[in-house]
């Protein structure tokens, strides 16, 4: 609070007990019946409990609202006070404290209307109250509704202007079924932490609604109450508002407490979800959300350790940056009307202090893991680019000066033929040996990496491999059109290996190789007829092709076929 | 009469060395085209018996070559070749233009006769 705003809530404070003092007295010495006690706790309730929200929060306008709804309720005393001017204004402004009363309900907690619609009512509804006054200062000299009041100040009293002054309630009728809809509205878009800590604001808002429109609108038609039950559900209902809203500040301090439970709730060893959970339940806000600080990458995890951008407070959520000993801990993602109560949120952080440090760290192993993961697939994936780039070097580079040399031997021969018969000898075993290196290197390029999976994709490639298989081997596929590279090569190698494998071990009469797509997944899976007994802990091929699998987020298993041999199953995800 | 054959590999040392294989088996090479689009301009330019037709060229595939070819007038015997092994390309040869499929390191006018044996 800025000196100069104390000096004005001083000032409004020694202005309500001057103003409700004098609202007392004038009617008691006018002789009127009636409960001052009542009529001051109603007063009160709105002027303290607005000088208590102005203290508390300066910067909003809920609390000068409810003062001054206090100091409007006192006007209609002043009706009693026989000052001409005084008695005009009492009973003109007789309806002003309804309308801000309902203005403090719908503008709590901000203080402010958040629609055009909204602001559009009460500038409607204020602007009748106002002409309404100004009609009865000017034109009217005694309440039309209280024929022993005294006289008004009037200079040109008209019966015209009495008349409007009784039917323009009508008006009111129209303003309040459109503030009932607005309610409603609000009741149904708010979001559960609202709508748990305003329904009873909200119901006591439409009951005083209900109520004053029978006031205002039937009343003025001529018809009565009989007893005296009416005008006091209407006062209780006016003190029901203020004191919803204390209750709004005693259910925070019962939260408080609740979220002091918290830590002995919650153990060191408990998962981020139960940490969570935990959080929701203290807070009142099942959407509750926590992302973790990794000071290293400079950045915020989910619970998964998976990066989320920084959270930025907007109509829809409110944030909470949680820092321990000055350092960045966690932001706590929440219902925005919990950011008007930063010392709950702050309080659940502070319970949950240790348990939100571990789950940082564990956040921080798991964006670790995820950061591993990452770079094994991009080693994987420059492996496999560089296996491609070698076999392309070879088939391009050393495959063809051997095969220059052979058709140059060949050459020599055709060229030879008839002549010396030891040098055709040499020159045929010279091509026979080039042969033998030229189909090494066939080979080598190939289990390098096959060009055939790069041209024409999985299936064929997994066509070629059964034909070369020594031991006889069936494919089954349903692959439409091409793969990413990256699955195409991971599941060539799985086949191949697991072939290599049958082919050494498994003693096996045959084999298939199915590749599909299931639920997102490409599996491929390698039968065989053999012995079994394949071990992925003590094969080093297995071991090895177990690695690459996960390293595309696969997994790959090995167990017995249902014919005896050994079936290799490796399931990679798609995405 | 001998019969005409265009050769088509990007590798200029293959060239050279099938043409003086070829040519000492009694082909006669009247041309030799680098990439795929010139193999097309030179068939239809030279109408040779045979074009002997790398798989994988610069800038289109053998087996789209091999496609172009058949569509025009009088077709010549495509002879696919690859120094990678035949179980390769054996499915694709098949549904192919291509008469056949003669791995690199095989050829001779020999094998090239014994497939395109039925050529004028």
């Amino acid at each position: 609070m800025t000196p100069r705003m104390r000096q004005a809530w001083w000032a409004v404070l020694v202005a309500g007990i001057a103003i409700s003092g004098a609202a007392q007295y004038v009617p008691a010495r006018a002789g009127v019946e009636g409960s001052a006690w009542l009529d001051l706790a109603v007063g009160w309730a709105y002027i303290a409990g607005g000088l208590v929200a102005w203290a508390r929060r300066p910067n909003s306008a809920m609390g000068r609202l409810m003062a001054a709804t206090g100091f409007a309720w006192f006007i209609g005393n002043f009706a009693w006070s026989g000052v001409p001017l005084l008695t005009s204004l009492g009973f003109g402004f007789l309806a002003l404290h309804i309308g801000m009363m309902l203005h403090v309900v719908l503008a709590y907690p901000s203080g402010k209307l958040q629609t055009k619609v909204e602001r559009g009512l009460f500038v409607v509804g204020y602007s009748v109250i106002a002409i309404r006054g100004i009609v009865a200062v000017l034109f009217i000299d005694r309440d039309p509704d209280c024929i022993e009041c005294p006289r008004g100040f009037a200079p040109w009293p008209s019966v015209a202007a009495e008349q409007f002054f009784q039917r323009s309630t009508l008006i009111f009728g129209v303003i309040s079924a459109v503030y009932f809809a607005l309610l409603g509205r609000r009741y149904v878009r708010a979001t559960p932490v609202r709508r748990r800590s305003l329904t009873e604001l909200w119901l006591a808002g439409s009951i005083l609604l209900v109520l004053s429109t029978i006031e205002l609108v039937i009343f003025s038609l001529g018809w009565e109450p009989a007893s005296d039950g009416f005008w006091n559900a209407m006062t209780l209902v006016q003190l029901a508002i203020p004191l919803s809203l204390l209750v709004g500040l005693f259910r925070l301090q019962l939260a408080k407490a609740a979220v002091g439970g918290l830590a002995v709730e919650l153990d060191a060893s408990a998962e981020p979800p139960a940490l969570r959970a935990a959080l929701a339940h203290a807070l009142g806000d099942p959407d509750v959300d926590i992302v973790y600080w990794i000071p290293e990458q400079e950045v915020f995890v989910n619970e998964a350790g998976k990066p989320v951008p920084t959270p930025t407070a907007g109509p829809d959520r409110g944030v909470t940056m949680i820092e321990r000993r000055g350092v960045r801990l966690a932001a706590i993602l929440h219902d925005p009307d919990l950011s008007d109560r930063p010392e709950l949120v702050e309080a659940a952080a502070a319970a949950t202090g240790l348990m939100l440090e571990n789950t940082q760290l564990q956040a921080d192993l798991r964006a670790q893991l995820q950061e591993v993961r990452a770079s094994r697939a991009r080693i994987v994936e420059a492996t496999d680019a560089e296996r491609v780039r070698i076999e392309r070097d070879l088939h391009d580079g050393a495959q063809q000066r051997l095969l220059s040399i052979a058709f140059a031997l060949r050459a020599a021969q055709r060229t030879q033929e008839g002549g010396n018969p030891a040098v055709e000898v040499a020159l045929r075993a010279a091509e026979e040996e080039l042969e033998v290196a030229m189909s090494e290197i066939r080979e080598l390029a190939r289990g390098i990496h096959p060009a055939i999976l790069t041209e024409q994709g999985l299936g064929p490639a997994l066509s070629s491999l059964a034909e070369r298989a020594q031991v006889p081997t069936k494919v089954r596929t349903n692959l439409d059109g091409r793969l990413s590279p990256r699955l195409e090569v991971t599941a060539y190698f799985v086949a191949a290996e697991a072939l290599t494998n049958v082919a050494k071990h498994a003693r096996a009469s045959q084999a298939e190789v199915i590749a599909e797509r299931r639920n997102g997944e490409l599996v491929i899976e390698v039968l065989d007829d053999g012995v079994g007994g394949a071990n992925p802990a003590t094969g080093s091929g297995l071991r090895g092709l177990t690695d690459r699998v996960a390293a595309v987020g696969g997994r790959l298993i090995v167990e017995r076929s249902s014919v005896g041999g050994t079936r290799v199953i490796a399931h990679i995800p798609c995405a | 009469m001998r019969k005409t054959i265009l050769i088509v590999d990007d590798h200029p040392s293959f060239r050279t060395w099938s043409r003086k294989l070829l040519e000492l088996d009694g082909f006669e090479v009247i041309g030799e085209a680098a990439d795929g689009r010139s193999a097309i301009a030179a068939a239809r330019a030279l109408h040779p018996d045979v074009v002997l037709l790398d798989v994988r060229l610069p800038d289109m595939s053998g087996f789209e070559v091999a496609e172009e070819l058949a569509c025009g007038g009088q077709p010549p015997v495509v002879v696919l070749t690859s120094s990678r092994d035949r179980s390769e390309y054996d499915a694709r040869v098949a549904d192919s233009a291509a008469r056949g499929f003669l791995p690199k390191h095989l050829l001779s006018g020999a094998a090239l006769a014994a497939l395109t044996g039925s050529v004028a």
